[in-house]
């Protein structure tokens, strides 16, 4: 048993046990659906259903149907992989480095952060396969052996290392995802009766609770965190070799690698306190979710959201350093080009928006803390959009220079991505226990307020416990 | 346990040496392959696939000697395989073009009996082996599906037999005929007319021409006795002036005349010589936006220029003046122009596009002092092109509002769309009893026919022209008639004699007067069968004119100016005279000057935009000569604030599907006086409506942004220094000591390069020759089956050429001084040092201080794949659709691809072209040629049809390069220079595109590239293109009073 100092904030508010612990957490997957879940799912669905029939539209007519043209080529499609990949982030971050750092607050929120992280990736994935011209050949960009003859894939493409990088990402986190549901999965199988008992049985794998089970359960979690960990700084730094290893003045930037690692962290960060905030309060665990874990959140929000803002500043400046005439125009035009607003808009919501985090009284605000989390993503989502279309629609010869504004079909994929991602999330919501029930178990007797208050009272510390 | 064995023989069994040795290979015996193969005859010692393509080649060579003989004349059912036609192996005809307006002599490309090209003919002293967009478009109204498909009566289907028999009694009964075409350059035609008019007695012949060049024949039957238009020598001219005469674009020969002109573009180190030209105009031009110097002026003051320029020469030449209002245009341009000819007497030539006759005759007066006939201007050889005169047109619409007029023979001519008077000869033509119309489509004219005789195509047809006297060229049909339609000029003896003739047979008829005329030594079948190869015929022709003409009554004669708004008609590189309209590839094609395709508009410049708080695709109601159109604006620089251009050939009703409801007809706008038509009105009133239409330009960004892509310098620059305006990009790179060393691009590599061994295909665009006409882009659609998106999708900025035209305006602000800071090599400091710099205007963000929209500077960039040997596009490619040929050539695999479309984002010229959508198969897009049965067949098969989803561009005509190749290797060698030609090079106009082997030092790209003015666009990103620019000279140099 570790030790926790009493002086630390505790990660448990109120009074609990083991037992409540359980019937918090699983007691909504056993229940009858709320009438907000029923609400939510029903809009959710909806929006899934738009998704599903722009993309039977796109899928039957072409990519033409799309904004897109023969200057800008790429736009909402790959804005939104990079958005959604980017919001894909946290839950790996969480789970794993947080994990190896041994960072216990991690435990009430890596399962939801978990979560999302797949059906983000999920999201995220969709827009490669759909934005190709010919989806239902994307499979050559797999290295498979081939009929075709000696037919290989190439190496040289960083779309390849696209691939391999979310395939990856995803497998690895799914896994991840999937293991750490294991013992919650064997708690709910035992109290549940019927064809649920069944189910859940089949999907707890025969886990017994063993001392050996737990065992191998703790080697595993970490080896696979020690398999993630890569992956958090990897994905990213990959998804920005799309756009570094190309020619075009505002895409070829060495930057781009740890940039787009921090803002992904960034986005996925204000992307897991959006939800937070929401499931908290709609799930009754604001004793599991306490102020003190939004708390740390918007710390890692404002520490990313200055590295992001400190890499657009330095991108200016290289710009400018460079003497590059294409490089230069390009920085020009995004601030004060006919996508001025895209810019400002990403400026405003990314480098601005995250100071006001400085304040601990924002922090712990949760109106105001939504609030910002919800302008982060959508500064991150105009910060892909800048650098995709601001960077092509006016590249080197003026000649081919090109507005590119998005249809009815690109607004409701994205629209209707959200709605994917929602429907998972609460399907996710009702079936599996969105806290892992054993982690939070740990910290029980170590980090709860119950038990620092008897610790401290024990070692006769006086401490002063805030109840938020 | 042994597994049994059988054994088929003691040699199996004991594994003789004899029995190992027969069943060796697959035969027992030896087969005699390679005897067969290595045969003297052959010449090679061939394999297989050696044998397959000595198979192939040997039925092309076949193909290819028997083309001299004429095509079938009947349609031959498939079943039985005509001799010529081999599939795979194209055949090539001599045909001739002439559609009453435009001539070539073209070499029709025919692929398993139907025609899918058409090129100049390299032996045609007009065409010169180039070829206009129109001329290369005219294959593709061959398979319009709105042709006329039946005679008709009334808009009802008759057999020939009931149309000849009725035609010939109304004929017969007929107190009079008047048979109106355009001008008639077919002998075998004007012998049918003649012969028709001579069964006919009441019959009378007139001719006019859409665009008239009335005004220049009047000239001349006053100055010379001649009433021709003489042959222009712009390569003799070392200075031109041309006044509202597009001479590039649409003026009498366009093709011909930028052969000529580009000549003394082409400037070399060995021949470092540059024509200077000055253009006054009313709108800008093709022709103007090439000039060394440009000045503008209302469209009436035309006259004033003429006769200004005429007085200023007299003066300075000690002539005799005219009497004129003393006029100047802006920088005294007038002056200086005046000066400059002068200076040049004897290779001057001033050329007016003017239909006045008054004007024509000054014009002529001032090419006589200037001793321009004999030198720059032929007598010898006139047009016979342009005929029409205006009065006789007049005579007849008057006749027939008379009621004089029984039978009107309309012979392929549109007179309601085409004329100004189109309505009033509608009104007139319904007091005419029996209209009759040959014309090839049930047009605006045709649809009030009384019987309609439709017309072949020109590529069904048997014809001939004479389009300059003494040049003769002949037609041929390289198809069957599609539809049942009949030649007119055999209807028109079948009205005459009443018997079926075939065109074939009146052509050898004609020909053999003309054979014997020419002296030829050869018997006629001989003379016949090499005229109907080489298509052309030049028999020998002079002829000289002394000038009489009475310039001071011409001077007094002149037209006022007018001193309100006028309005300027023009035609189109595209559309023309609109007789093509229906043609989708001329209505995608961007216009070169306002890159804005599928419409028309009033062109307006930004003085009058901002007054009237007007921008691009606002409508406007344009009112003049009692005649009104609501039309989108355009701005465009380099005109006058009170002048407005609007194109001609569009708002066609009974054109066709791609035509009809697009744009506006301008025609009526045309002031008439007295019959005369000149394409101008005074008096013109343009309103704002509130109206917007957006307009599809395929370029929208209109300056260069101060980059320096297109290299220009000035010709007394170039002459002190060839390499002037050439600034070669360097970067500075590390030594091992520490210091830096400046480099080429080219010498700093991340990876190894590839190796050329073999080939290395590349190509030199020589800016300053390129009049930007966009020839190439049409040329380039139908070679390579480039689909028609629609004017929805261009405004998408999604149209698919794989060539295009960037055209960029510097507006000119005059002179300042500059301080720069430079580079001392001696001292090794920076000096600063002021240079007097002209302050042209290329950057948006100085848009707001730019003083004079008149005064502008146009440069033309044709840009295609640049086929990089580091090629940004192959690289990221993720499944390697896209790589590179041991031959340098970014090759596109159309199967591979699955559209991730970053090869085209990480494209830096933005060349690749994706398919957004099943250009052949989505409904939207039914004016894809492709979508009908019958368009399809002018698809080159040697050129994949791309499937939606699917990225594709410039392949520089790949599959002509192995075509070449092979035939090279057949003769065993190197393809010769010059053997293999892109499309876009085979029909450029100035010759502007060299293709060729960089790899082979003899070949002219590779001494181009080796060339002073030789650049690589973007050389400092390092892609290293294959396609090197050469720097634009501009003739700024004057002559110094």
């Amino acid at each position: 048993m570790t030790y926790e100092s009493p002086l630390r904030r505790p990660l448990i508010t109120g009074k609990t046990s083991y037992k409540q612990i359980t019937d918090d957490i699983a007691g909504p997957v056993e229940a009858k659906p709320t009438k907000w879940w029923t609400y939510g799912f029903a809009v959710s669905f909806a929006a899934l259903c738009l998704y599903l029939f722009s993309v039977g539209y796109l899928l039957f007519t072409g990519v033409g149907v799309w904004g897109l043209n023969k200057t800008v080529d790429w736009g909402w499609d790959i804005t939104n992989f990079v958005f959604w990949v980017g919001i894909g982030h946290a839950g790996t971050l969480i789970s794993a480095v947080l994990l190896l750092f041994r960072q216990k607050w991690r435990t009430a929120v890596n399962r939801s952060a978990e979560a999302m992280t797949i059906f983000a990736v999920v999201c995220a994935g969709m827009y490669p396969l759909l934005h190709a011209g010919r989806p239902w050949v994307i499979y050559w960009g797999l290295p498979l052996p081939n009929t075709f003859g000696s037919l290989w894939v190439n190496f040289n493409s960083p779309l390849l290392w696209d691939i391999f990088a979310i395939s990856t990402y995803f497998s690895v986190s799914l896994v991840f995802w999937y293991v750490g549901l294991i013992p919650d999965i064997a708690t709910i199988r035992d109290r549940a009766t019927g064809l649920s008992k069944t189910i859940y049985g089949v999907l707890s794998f025969g886990w017994n609770g063993s001392a050996k089970a737990w065992s191998r359960f703790e080697v595993v979690s970490l080896i696979l965190a020690g398999l993630s960990t890569p992956l958090v700084l990897s994905v990213h730094t990959i998804v920005s070799f799309d756009f570094a290893t190309s020619v075009i003045p505002g895409w070829h930037t060495t930057i781009f690698p740890p940039y787009f690692v921090a803002g992904a962290i960034f986005s996925g960060f204000a992307m897991v306190l959006t939800l937070l905030i929401i499931a908290r309060k709609a799930m009754r665990l604001e004793h599991l979710i306490t102020l003190n874990h939004i708390d740390v959140m918007c710390k890692i929000i404002m520490v990313t959201g200055s590295i992001v803002g400190s890499a657009y500043i330095t991108e200016f400046f290289i710009a400018w350093y460079s003497a590059v005439e294409y490089e230069r125009y390009a920085f020009i035009n995004r601030a004060f080009g006919p996508y001025w607003w895209a810019y400002w808009s990403m400026m405003t919501c990314n480098v601005i928006t995250p100071q006001l985090f400085w304040s601990r009284k924002l922090r712990r605000n949760l109106l105001a803390v939504f609030i910002i989390s919800i302008f982060v993503n959508i500064g991150m989502w105009f910060e892909r959009f800048v650098i995709i279309v601001t960077s092509l629609h006016r590249d080197y010869l003026p000649s081919s220079w090109a507005m590119y504004s998005p249809t009815w079909v690109e607004i409701s994929m994205f629209v209707g991505s959200f709605g994917l991602f929602f429907t998972l999330f609460f399907l996710f919501a009702k079936f599996l226990p969105v806290i892992a029930i054993a982690e939070v178990k740990t910290v029980v007797k170590t980090s709860s307020e119950e038990f620092i208050a008897e610790t401290a009272k024990k070692d006769g510390i006086q401490v002063p416990i805030e109840v938020d | 346990m042994d597994i049994k064995k059988y054994w088929k023989s003691y040699g199996e069994l004991e594994q003789t040496p004899e029995y190992l040795q027969e069943t060796a290979g697959e035969f027992s015996e030896e087969l005699p392959l390679e005897e067969v193969l290595t045969e003297n005859t052959l010449g090679l010692s061939a394999n297989r696939r050696d044998f397959l393509k000595v198979f192939g080649f040997s039925l092309s060579a076949a193909t290819l000697a028997a083309c001299t003989d004429a095509p079938v004349r009947k349609a031959i059912p498939f079943v039985e395989m005509p001799e010529q036609l081999s599939p795979s192996i194209a055949n090539y005809f001599a045909s001739s073009y002439f559609d009453g307006h435009e001539y070539a002599s073209v070499l029709v490309k025919t692929r398993e009996g139907r025609p899918i090209k058409v090129d100049g003919n390299n032996l045609s002293p007009i065409s010169k082996g180039a070829a206009s967009a129109r001329v290369q478009a005219s294959v593709l109204s061959l398979y319009d599906t709105q042709r006329a498909k039946d005679p008709m009566k009334k808009g009802q289907v008759i057999s020939w037999d009931e149309l000849d028999k009725e035609v010939m009694a109304l004929l017969a009964s007929a107190k009079s005929i008047r048979l109106v075409s355009h001008s008639i350059i077919s002998p075998t035609a004007q012998a049918a007319i003649t012969n028709f008019i001579g069964k006919y007695p009441t019959a009378r012949h007139i001719s006019y021409d859409t665009v008239s060049a009335s005004g220049i024949l009047e000239a001349n039957q006053a100055s010379f006795g001649k009433p021709l238009v003489p042959s222009y020598k712009f390569d003799a001219a070392d200075v031109i002036v041309g006044i509202n005469c597009d001479f590039l674009g649409n003026w009498i020969s366009p093709v011909e005349f930028t052969k000529d002109y580009s000549k003394n573009r082409r400037i070399s180190a060995e021949n470092p010589k540059l024509s200077r030209h000055i253009q006054f105009e009313s709108m800008l031009s093709l022709t103007g936006s090439n000039a060394d110097s440009r000045s503008v002026f209302k469209p009436t003051q035309e006259g004033l220029v003429v006769a200004n320029l005429y007085n200023k020469i007299a003066s300075l030449t000690g002539a005799a003046t005219v009497n004129a209002e003393a006029f100047e245009v802006a920088g005294k341009g007038i002056e200086a122009a005046a000066r400059e000819l002068v200076a040049a007497k004897g290779k001057a030539l001033v050329v007016s596009g003017s239909n006045d006759a008054n004007v024509q005759i000054l014009v002529n007066g001032i090419n006589q002092m200037l001793g321009s006939y004999g030198t720059t201007i032929d007598w010898s050889r006139p047009y016979l092109t342009r005929q029409g005169m205006d009065a006789s047109l007049q005579g007849l619409i008057d006749e027939m509002k008379a009621g004089q007029v029984d039978v009107v023979i309309l012979a392929d001519v549109n007179p309601i769309y085409e004329l100004p008077q189109g309505a009033a000869i509608k009104e007139a033509m319904a007091k005419v009893a029996t209209v009759v119309c040959f014309n090839g489509k049930v047009d605006e004219s045709a649809a009030l026919a009384t019987y309609h005789a439709p017309n072949h195509h020109y590529l069904e047809s048997w014809g001939d022209a004479q389009p300059k006297v003494g040049i003769y060229s002949l037609s041929q049909p390289a198809i069957s008639p599609i539809f049942n339609t009949r030649n007119w000029v055999e209807s028109l003896v079948k009205f005459t004699t009443g018997n079926a003739v075939d065109a074939y047979d009146l052509l050898r008829g004609t020909w053999s007067a003309l054979h014997r005329a020419s002296g030829s030594v050869m018997g006629f079948e001989a003379f016949w069968r090499s005229t109907l190869h080489n298509g052309v015929l030049e028999v020998s022709a002079s002829g000289t004119a002394s000038f009489a003409g009475n310039v001071a009554a011409a001077a007094s004669g002149l037209m006022k100016a007018s001193a309100g708004e006028e309005l300027f008609l023009y035609e189109k590189l595209s559309l023309g005279t609109g007789n093509q309209a229906n043609n989708p590839w001329l209505q995608e094609m961007p216009d070169p000057l306002t890159r804005c395709t599928w419409d028309n508009y009033l062109t307006i410049s930004k003085k009058f935009a901002d007054q009237q708080n007007l921008k691009d695709g606002d409508h406007v109601k344009v009112e003049a000569n009692g005649y009104s159109v609501e039309v989108p604006v355009l701005i465009l620089p380099g005109q006058m604030a009170n002048v407005f251009g609007l194109a001609v050939g569009y708002g066609r009703t009974a054109a066709g599907k791609a035509a009809d409801g697009v744009g506006v007809n301008a025609y009526p706008f045309a002031t008439v006086v007295g019959g005369k038509r000149h394409m101008m009105a005074a008096g013109v009133k343009v309103t704002k409506t509130g109206g917007f239409t957006q307009l599809a330009l395929t370029q929208t960004h209109h300056t260069i942004e101060g980059r320096d892509l297109v290299k220009e310098t000035t010709f007394e620059e170039y002459l002190k220094n060839k390499t002037a305006g050439n600034i070669r990009p360097h970067i500075a790179v590390r030594q091992e000591d520490g210091s830096f060393k400046k480099q080429a691009p080219a010498t700093i590599k991340i990876w190894e390069g590839h190796e050329y061994n073999g080939h290395k295909w590349a190509m030199a665009i020589d800016l300053n020759a390129c009049t930007g006409c966009g020839a190439c882009v049409v040329a380039c659609q139908a070679e390579n089956n480039v689909p028609v998106v629609g004017k929805d999708e261009v405004i998408r900025r999604r149209e698919m050429h794989w060539i295009r035209i960037d055209r960029y305006f510097s507006y000119d602000n005059g002179y300042a001084v500059e301080t720069k800071l430079e580079h001392n090599e001696e001292t090794h400091k920076a000096e600063k040092h002021q240079h007097v710099v002209k302050t042209g205007i290329t950057k948006e963000k100085d848009y707001a201080s730019i003083k004079d929209y008149e005064n502008i500077d146009v440069v033309f960039q044709p840009v295609m794949c640049m086929q990089c040997n580091n090629a940004p596009c192959e690289t990221v490619c993720p499944v390697l659709a896209t790589t590179h040929s041991e031959e340098g050539l970014n090759q596109m695999t159309y199967n591979r691809c699955v559209g991730t479309r970053y090869c085209a984002n990480n494209c830096p010229y933005k060349v690749r072209r994706f398919n957004w959508f099943n250009y052949f198969h989505n409904e939207k897009f039914y004016l894809n040629p492709s979508q009908t049965d019958l368009g399809k067949m002018v698809l080159n098969p040697d050129v994949t049809v791309r499937s939606r989803g699917v990225m594709e561009k410039c392949t520089f005509c790949v599959q002509r390069i192995q075509g070449g190749k092979l035939e090279a290797k057949r003769a065993g060698k190197r393809p010769e220079d010059g053997a293999i030609k892109t499309a876009c090079q085979q029909t450029c106009p100035a010759d502007a595109i060299v293709f060729g082997d960089v790899n082979d030092v003899n070949s002219e790209v590779h001494k181009l590239f080796k060339n002073e003015r030789s650049y690589a666009m973007l050389e400092e990103i390092n892609v290293q293109p294959s396609v090197n620019y050469l720097v634009k000279v501009r003739n700024r140099k004057s002559v110094q009073a």
